[in-house]
């Protein structure tokens, strides 16, 4: 079973991305990374190398490195190394068949069908080069498109109305600018433009620039000759170049970048975003030129167009979007990766195509949490928001009365930690419990929704196999709005009700403890003394008053005194019967069974008011 | 004869009234064969994606599982790599002690010592060395040089000390490679 893969086949680097659950998936290389140089180059005995390693060798064997091809794609140049010619084809295919293994080893399934993205501007000849490419790489390719179709894919405008983009993609090594329209089955390339020898090096060339004439200024060294120097400056200019894009400033660290005749020399600078802007201005403001070039091409005015995207690496610079913004009026969208966001949307050309995207987007998820109502009007949640369905699952829960012979489930809908605060989706009765003490029962709750988002709530009394169901079919029909309300209100009364879940729930405990000591008392009363009997029936009524009190203090204090007091007699009572051995040992098993077991329990139907 | 005729007319009507269920019967079969084709195809359809989505899953948990294993060798490996400017800069330090006190350069030896056995202990090795061969797998060229006296291909001068971590590249080796 083949899966189509979406290449973004770059002028500089590489990517690839594949439909997977639904959701476009980004592949690393067998390296790791995410984008994969396109650089190509054969060692003195023959050997191919593709990528990273390949550029790591470039310098050292320009003769056999091929970087760029994708300028001569279309064109009758061949590339000749030692006695063989080699097509841009034919290069390009060399890159598109590590893009494919490197899918496949991540898939782990074959892949023999693509889409591949090519610029706006690329002529039918370099069209069907890079159809050709993809043939000789062993994929059929379904489709070419256009990047910045491509890039609009990734956003997801091809489901919204007909409407008027911008993509602004500032790469590595290429500049391009192109104004598509796209809507309801329209895909039309309206004008490009561009430059194709600027990009991100550009922007790292003046921060080097800067580094090193400040250093001479400073020290009187110049470190151009210095390649060793040139290098670290080199690696300190990107990552300068990279965090400006966060902070407003930078420092640039580079201890013993040399020595003279004086000792060692540190370059030490700080470089501010700022600084950075007034080194790189004339860089931002050249790419206005073809902005508004591919403005006029279009026939249209900047009032036309509705959105602008902003792809490539270099596009997360802070002044070239502010220069946009100006340009346009418009915030710029940003959010997915501009380096990966072309190799997505060609992936979601590829999922369409393959007829994947469509057939998973069926798979929903709960937008909601479901769960039931348990004793102290706390929603006791038994699927979590955002749980993938068809999904399926039980829990067991007891009565809070002796005796008790009804339960009823109340089927709630929502994220507050109260019953009261969330939506009622049904109510229903479990009766003809057989009488037990508290705690006793079991009746285990089954919340079981379908691909269609169709809940059946069951109870079924897990001692006598009774079960009653009920069925909501209208659980999702929740607008977007109304569910990230209700998540909103959740997060805004989170420590509220967090304080008011605490109450109850020490209330229960309190209340628990208060039944088993009764408990004790009862079934012991002949061996406990009649002094124990008054101190733990004393206690147990100055904690019930406690609890009405509301207190969550007093009442953790009440808890933690009868607890103590209730340990002194039950440690006395089996100081008595250690010594009647195993008979007694048994007759009293019972009783050790009455701690707390559930979590959870129902609040009495009867009880209710 | 009279009993013959009647019997034949009988046998007549019920031939007739068996070849109209006949074709009752045919009709039907049609419908119900097309229907049957519909569900078939429907079922093929169902059984595909059924089969693609476990096949999806299936490699999915694969990969989950080998990305689990590898998630801690790549955290440690993009951890010790922020730390090695300052390994590179203790051993600047230490080319550059010049004139000071015998003390003083102790010292600052000491603190490389401690910092290698830090790495020792996380299995972190360092690699690359002038007249080893160049080997773009491990090593990084950004500088050339041709001499005559020099063999094809070999490192003449290592820029930036690579380092790696159970065979795993932190850092590939920064160097200078002649011819």
């Amino acid at each position: 079973m083949s899966k189509t893969i979406g290449i973004d086949l770059g002028t500089t680097n590489s990517c690839v991305a594949v439909i997977e659950g639904g959701e476009p998936v980004v592949i690393s290389n067998a390296e790791g990374a995410r984008t994969t140089p396109s650089v190509v180059a054969f060692s003195k005995t023959g050997e191919r190398m593709v990528g990273q390693v390949a550029k790591r060798q470039a310098i050292t064997n320009p003769d056999r490195t091929v970087t760029s091809i994708k300028r001569e794609m279309g064109t009758n140049y061949k590339v000749s190394i030692d006695d063989k010619k080699y097509s841009p084809q034919e290069v390009s295919a060399m890159i598109l068949q590590k893009l494919k293994s490197d899918a496949e080893a991540y898939l782990g399934t074959t892949v023999s069908e693509a889409v591949i993205t090519v610029p706006a501007y690329f002529t039918d000849a370099q069209r069907q080069a890079t159809k050709d490419a993809g043939k000789i790489a062993g994929l059929e390719v379904k489709r070419i498109i256009n990047e910045p179709t491509a890039a609009a894919l990734s956003y997801g405008i091809d489901k919204e109305n007909d409407q008027k983009v911008m993509v602004y993609d500032l790469g590595g090594g290429t500049f391009d600018v192109s104004i598509i329209e796209m809507g309801d089955g329209v895909q039309e390339v309206l004008a490009t433009a561009g430059n194709n020898r600027l990009g991100g090096d550009d922007f790292d060339q003046r921060i080097i620039d800067w580094m090193a004439s400040s250093f001479k200024a400073e020290t009187g060294v110049d470190l151009k000759n210095d390649k060793m120097a040139m290098q670290r400056l080199k690696e300190a200019a990107e990552k300068a170049k990279i965090e400006l894009s966060g902070v407003t400033s930078t420092a640039i660290n580079l201890p013993f970048i040399t020595a003279d005749a004086t000792g060692p020399k540190h370059l030490d600078l700080n470089l501010t975003r700022a600084k950075f802007n007034e080194l790189t201005s004339d860089l931002v403001e050249s790419t206005m030129g073809p902005v508004r070039q591919a403005l006029s091409d279009s026939g249209l005015s900047i009032n036309d167009i509705d959105k602008v995207l902003m792809v490539g690496g270099s596009s997360r610079i802070p002044a070239v979007q502010e220069a946009v913004k100006k340009l346009i009026g418009k915030e710029p969208f940003k959010g997915i990766n501009p380096d990966e966001c072309v190799a997505i949307g060609a992936a979601i050309q590829a999922g369409v195509l393959g007829g994947e995207v469509e057939g998973l987007l069926l798979l929903d998820v709960t937008p909601l949490s479901l769960g039931v109502e348990t004793m102290g009007g706390i929603m006791t949640k038994i699927i979590e928001r955002n749980t993938t369905i068809p999904t399926k699952k039980s829990q067991v829960f007891s009565t809070a009365a002796d005796g008790q012979t009804q339960v009823e489930i109340n089927v709630l809908q929502g994220e507050r930690e109260f019953a009261r605060d969330n939506k009622q989706l049904g109510l229903f009765k479990l009766d003809g419990i057989a009488p037990a003490p508290r705690g006793i029962p079991q009746i285990e709750v089954t919340f079981d929704i379908d691909a269609n988002g169709i809940v059946n709530v069951y109870a079924k009394d897990l001692g006598t196999g009774k079960e009653q169901k009920i069925t909501i079919t209208s659980s999702t029909n929740m607008s977007k709005d109304d569910i990230d309300k209700a998540v909103k209100e959740a997060e805004q009364f989170a420590a509220e009700d967090k304080k008011r879940r605490e109450e109850v729930d020490t209330k229960n405990e309190a209340e628990n403890l208060c039944y088993a000591v009764e408990k004790l008392l009862s079934e012991n009363s002949d061996k406990i003394s009649s002094e124990d009997k008054d101190k733990l029936t004393a206690e147990v009524s100055s904690l019930k008053e406690i609890i009405n009190s509301n207190n969550v203090e007093s009442m953790k204090s009440g808890i933690e005194s009868l607890q103590k007091a209730m340990y002194e007699v039950s440690a006395k009572l089996y100081q008595q019967s250690a010594p009647q051995g195993e008979a007694a040992n048994a007759s009293g098993s019972d009783q050790q069974n009455d701690g707390n077991v559930y979590d959870a329990d129902y609040k009495d139907v009867d009880d209710k008011k | 004869m009279k009993t013959e005729k009647l019997i034949s007319d009988d046998i007549q009507e019920n031939i007739e009234e068996s070849s109209y269920q006949e074709n009752d019967g045919n009709a039907s079969i049609e419908t119900e064969n097309s229907e049957v084709e519909k569900l078939k195809k429907e079922v093929e359809k169902q059984k595909e994606f059924f089969l693609r989505t476990a096949a999806e899953y299936e490699n999915f948990r694969k990969r989950t599982e080998r990305e689990k294993i590898s998630i801690y060798n790549d955290v440690k490996a993009s951890t010790i790599l922020e730390l090695l400017p300052i390994a590179d800069s203790i051993e600047r330090a230490i080319l550059n002690l010049g004139n000071a006190s015998d003390e003083y350069k102790k010292g600052i030896e000491m603190i490389n010592e401690q910092l290698k056995s830090s790495f020792k202990k996380l299995n972190v090795e360092s690699f690359g060395k002038e007249g080893e061969t160049f080997n773009p797998d491990i090593h990084n060229a950004i500088s050339h040089v041709e001499d005559t006296e020099l063999d094809d291909n070999v490192i003449v001068e290592v820029f930036q000390k690579g380092y790696k971590c159970n065979e795993k590249i932190i850092r590939y080796a920064m160097v200078k490679v002649a011819n």
